[in-house]
């Protein structure tokens, strides 16, 4: 093997990001580190030969299950705007949907497509958990168990990280892995502080985009589907509030009730628990795909600003690619974890 | 389910041939819609007309491999009456299993960014502060020395010189 084949092989370890809205696999080939994505969403059409030959011709990602066909990951946001009805998730607020009789095999074709086979046996995986939601009644053991089943029937050694500390792990390395890491992604709003990669609070809040795109489309009498294109294609934070259309106007107003819920709840969080002696200002950096329209940090700063924080901020910054953060985090436990047991 | 793949299951179910009337109360479908759900799936191979007995229809071999290829079982006879065969229907996890078709992959986006320098740097950062080093030994190596060992006594020394 030349020298340039092998910088370019595939390294033995992988970061799987299991959202609500997208799943992430990360892999390290040398100098690249390549994510692959799947949209965690489906949408099911009655079987029928016709339907299924268009679809194969389309070139549709599709399974069937049940008499049904099941369009899955982006095609499947395309066919719910085109019928005007809403998409189905196999995850609900960062957990496996108890709503979906059909969330469990569909969830594990897509985490399959994402993942593929191991490089090597029992190759270790680390994967993303939400924390325990602050402020919805339900836990995350069900959901971290189930999917360290499926990872284990791939033929990988699975093992969970915080969304949060994955956060931490992949931006903080220049602060000694000391900070917040806030993740705003689909289903939740993970925060994990860390004093030197070690969590000291973490915990998740059952708001996030999801939310904000359920709200809004209420208030404009839209589907949920339309909503979420719009936001993730369109949506500019940036932009003066006067030139805003109607859904954008919605959208604004719930970006900034999230920011304001997320903050009120870390304070609180901060004040239930233990007084930390944190010395010195620390970091927050934020990621996630909520936190990816242009202009979400300077709101999230100015918004901030106005709080009474329970501890010194050095520095708001967002992640250098907010949608990759989490899975590059637990792409980066499972490298240093293989190299520190030595195998 | 759609309704000729309902139809082409109750076929099945009632011993693989039956009449249009049957599917017709079984399902609460009209007889003309019956009928022409049935001349669909006779165009498609999947049901054959009975011979000498007008409207009835069997299912072919075709129309099994459709139903065996959605997932959707023979259902278990379980107690056989006079005239009434109790059965029941199977729908349990092998029905809600999803299948790729044959020789498929769910194509996936792919995002390639150079990073991995950058990671190897936070890896070797991370690795010193929180992950153990099981297996290894830090600082200098210790090399046995010439003497052998004795009981009690210390045979491995540092390499170093040492002026007596």
């Amino acid at each position: 093997m030349s020298k340039d084949e092998k910088s370019n092989s595939a390294e033995a370890g992988k970061g799987l990001d299991i959202g609500t809205a997208f799943i992430y696999c990360a892999q390290k080939f040398g100098p690249t580190i390549t994510f692959r994505i799947q949209r965690d969403a489906f949408f099911d059409i009655e079987y029928s030969g016709f339907t299924r030959g268009i679809l194969e011709k389309s070139e549709v990602k599709y399974v069937l299950s049940n008499g049904k066909i099941y369009v899955v990951g982006d095609d499947a946001i395309k066919f719910a705007n085109a019928f005007g009805r809403n998409l189905r998730r196999p995850m609900r607020s960062g957990v496996i949907s108890p709503r979906e009789e059909e969330a469990l095999p569909v969830l594990e074709v897509i985490i399959k497509s994402v993942l593929g086979e191991p490089s090597e046996k029992e190759e270790l995986c680390y994967y993303s958990v939400p924390g325990t939601p602050v402020d919805a009644d339900f836990d995350t053991i069900y959901h971290e168990n189930l999917i360290k089943e499926f990872l284990e029937k791939l033929g990988y050694r699975p093992k969970p990280i915080n969304e949060g500390l994955a956060t931490v792990f992949s931006e903080l390395a220049e602060d000694n892995f000391t900070g917040m890491g806030i993740s705003f992604g689909g289903g939740m709003t993970n925060v994990c502080l860390a004093i030197m990669g070690v969590p000291a609070i973490s915990f998740s809040i059952a708001r996030a985009g999801d939310w904000i795109d359920e709200e809004v489309a209420k208030a404009t009498n839209q589907p949920v589907s339309k909503i979420t294109t719009f936001k993730e294609t369109f949506f500019n934070l940036k932009k003066s509030e006067g030139s805003m259309n109607r859904i954008e106007q919605a959208l604004l107003i719930y970006y900034n009730h999230l920011i304001e819920y997320v903050l009120e709840q870390i304070k609180k969080e901060f004040e239930k628990g233990a007084v930390l002696e944190l010395g010195k200002p620390i970091t927050i950096v934020i990621s996630g795909g909520t936190a990816n329209p242009p202009g979400f940090i300077e709101r999230f700063k100015a918004i901030l600003g106005r709080t009474d924080f329970p501890f010194k901020i050095k520095e708001i910054r967002l992640a250098s690619y907010p949608l990759y953060t989490a899975a590059k985090g637990a792409l980066i436990a499972a490298i240093a974890d293989r190299e520190g047991q030595g195998s | 389910m759609g309704s000729e793949l309902e139809i082409l299951k109750k076929i099945w179910e009632n011993e693989g041939e039956t009449s249009v009337k049957l599917i017709s109360d079984q399902t609460g479908f009209g007889l003309d819609y019956v009928r022409y759900l049935c001349n669909c799936l006779i165009k498609r191979g999947q049901i054959k007309p009975v011979k000498k007995k007008p409207g009835w229809y069997r299912i072919t071999a075709k129309g099994k491999k459709e139903l065996k290829l959605l997932g959707i079982f023979k259902p278990k006879i379980l107690k056989e009456d006079k005239w009434i065969k109790k059965v029941i229907l199977p729908w349990p996890k092998e029905l809600l299993k999803v299948r790729l078709p044959k020789g498929k992959e769910i194509p996936v986006e792919e995002k390639k960014l150079r990073l991995g320098k950058m990671v190897e740097k936070i890896i070797s950062f991370l690795r010193a502060s929180t992950f153990s080093t099981k297996g290894r030994k830090r600082g200098k190596r210790l090399q046995p020395t010439r003497h052998p060992p004795t009981k009690g006594g210390r045979h491995l020394k540092r390499k170093k010189y040492v002026k007596r």
